[in-house]
């Protein structure tokens, strides 16, 4: 028998039929995730864009939120946008949900909206450090967060734009305040399913 | 660096997928929808229901309205236009709205044309009842399409017809051979690079959401079975006896739409839904859903 990997990508709310596209077409197994049962078939989670207070909400009704929390601390995963929002250890702007607001698996500090509203959403290319070599990659952000402080020790800086990082890696959590599943550019998708 | 590209338009509509969009008439209400897990509300003076009872011309909302609404909350918000209003549009872009929605639920400004919507950076959501509809909305402009349903009436049959009558004209497309698809371009009354699209990719060049007449998760669910991405709900959540109640499940049934065990759990004590309006016993003129050309 031929192990084979699954890739599950969070399926509460937002871009995840793009991230599935994505990945299929490097050749993986995909499986959208809602219920513990999904979570517990996958060897690796994309966690996508979408409005992080909705799938706050949603997972801790539906008694997700310390499932995932633990799967997080455990496999390799990938956030974008909303998703990095979900992965930092702290994230402003999510002060109504209480302490227990993020899944807290990697060492930055990231604001919500921190480039404006959407009339500020842009496009542009980035030079990412990925695979060992340097990529230029398409990148559109879309009422985007930024980091503002990680832990040099723990997190390496893939990417930057206009000097604030954009492409963080930490251990096996891949975190991306971009969305590279808009453009046809399957760089860091490629790169993540390998982790 | 570009701002306002197609695809931040399009990007921020892919965002919004597999939620719920909430109509709010007061900044309370928007709290009540971004903490029931809403990810966007529709800010606007009177819900369609309301439109509808107290008749009269329906305009774009006071812009303090909106500006209070904006700084409630921390999910985007959109705001409508009158259909052809470009001015109220120009308006909203100032206020710095994250979608505009030219809707026929207001009384239309021009009886010939839409807005021009490349003329705009904020993106543009507008209604359809069939695909034709949708790709002229798309050739203007709009970087997302809602099937119209009959706002207002907490009845889903319009929305149910529309989305299925759109699926049904994409499938149809699908099966033609390319020298057929100007004569079918010329039956949709539809612009022939987007025909050409739909032929090839077997779906809209924007997301598809639906609106108008859900009330129930039960609602919702089926919207998202027959193949909407995302769902609206105007006047169903806060003309209910449980707005808040009802918000969260339908939050809930459009995440769960294909888990019936979920979908029992949340619809269960609910309280009071919208009363509903058969569509027969709306007269002709009063139709929204006609509104759109």
């Amino acid at each position: 028998m031929t192990y084979s990997k699954i890739i599950g990508v969070l399926a509460i709310q937002g871009a995840y039929f793009k991230h599935q596209k994505a990945v299929e077409k490097l050749g993986y197994k995909t499986l959208l995730v809602r219920n513990k049962q999904e979570l517990d078939s996958v060897n690796s989670l994309i966690i996508p864009g979408g409005e992080s207070t909705a799938m706050i909400i949603i997972l801790k009704k539906h008694g997700m939120w310390d499932e995932l929390k633990s799967f997080c601390k455990s496999y390799p995963v990938f956030g974008t946008c909303a998703g990095t929002i979900l992965l930092a250890k702290k994230s402003h702007g999510l002060e109504c949900f209480g302490e227990d607001n993020t899944f807290s698996v990697m060492d930055i500090e990231v604001v919500r909206n921190s480039y404006g509203r959407q009339v500020d959403s842009f496009k542009t290319d980035l030079e990412a450090s990925i695979s060992g070599s340097v990529k230029t990659i398409p990148a559109i952000f879309i009422r985007a967060p930024q980091v503002i402080g990680f832990d040099e020790q723990k997190v390496k800086v893939l990417s930057y734009c206009e000097g604030s990082p954009v492409l963080l890696q930490q251990n096996n959590c891949l975190a991306c305040t971009f969305h590279p599943e808009l453009t046809d550019s399957l760089d860091i998708h490629d790169y993540f399913c390998k982790l | 660096m570009q701002k306002s590209a197609w695809e931040t338009k399009i990007g921020l509509a892919e965002m919004l997928k597999g939620g719920v969009i909430m109509d709010v008439v007061t900044a309370e209400h928007a709290i009540i929808a971004e903490k029931a897990g809403a990810v966007a509300v529709m800010a606007l003076e009177r819900v369609p229901a309301d439109i509808r009872k107290q008749g009269g011309v329906a305009r774009m909302s006071d812009p303090k309205l909106i500006k209070e609404i904006m700084s409630a909350v921390s999910i985007p918000v959109m705001a409508k236009v009158r259909i052809g209003h470009f001015v109220e549009a120009q308006i909203l872009e100032n206020l710095g709205v994250d979608f505009i929605d030219e809707s026929e639920v207001l009384t239309p400004a021009d009886e010939e044309n839409h807005i021009y919507k490349y003329d705009f950076k904020v993106p543009f959501v507008c209604g359809c009842r069939n695909l034709g509809e949708a790709l002229r909305r798309i050739g203007e402009g709009a970087a997302l399409i809602r099937t119209k349903g009959e706002a207002g009436t907490g009845n889903i049959v319009e929305a149910v017809r529309q989305l299925r009558t759109v699926n049904k004209e994409i499938r149809a497309l699908q099966t033609l051979e390319k020298s057929e698809l100007m004569a079918a371009a010329k039956n949709l009354q539809a612009p022939y690079d987007l025909v050409e699209y739909v032929h090839e990719h077997g779906k809209l060049p924007v997301p598809n959401f639906s609106a108008g007449g859900v009330a129930t998760p039960a609602d919702a669910a089926l919207m998202m079975q027959l193949g909407a991405e995302s769902v609206f709900v105007g006047s169903g959540i806060f003309k209910s006896g449980n707005p808040q109640k009802r918000a969260e499940a339908i939050v809930s049934a459009v995440t769960y739409y294909k888990d019936p065990a979920v979908l029992a759990s949340v619809s269960e004590n609910l309280g009071e839904p919208m009363t509903g309006i058969e569509i027969d016993k709306i007269l002709e003129n009063d139709r929204m859903d006609k509104r759109g050309w």
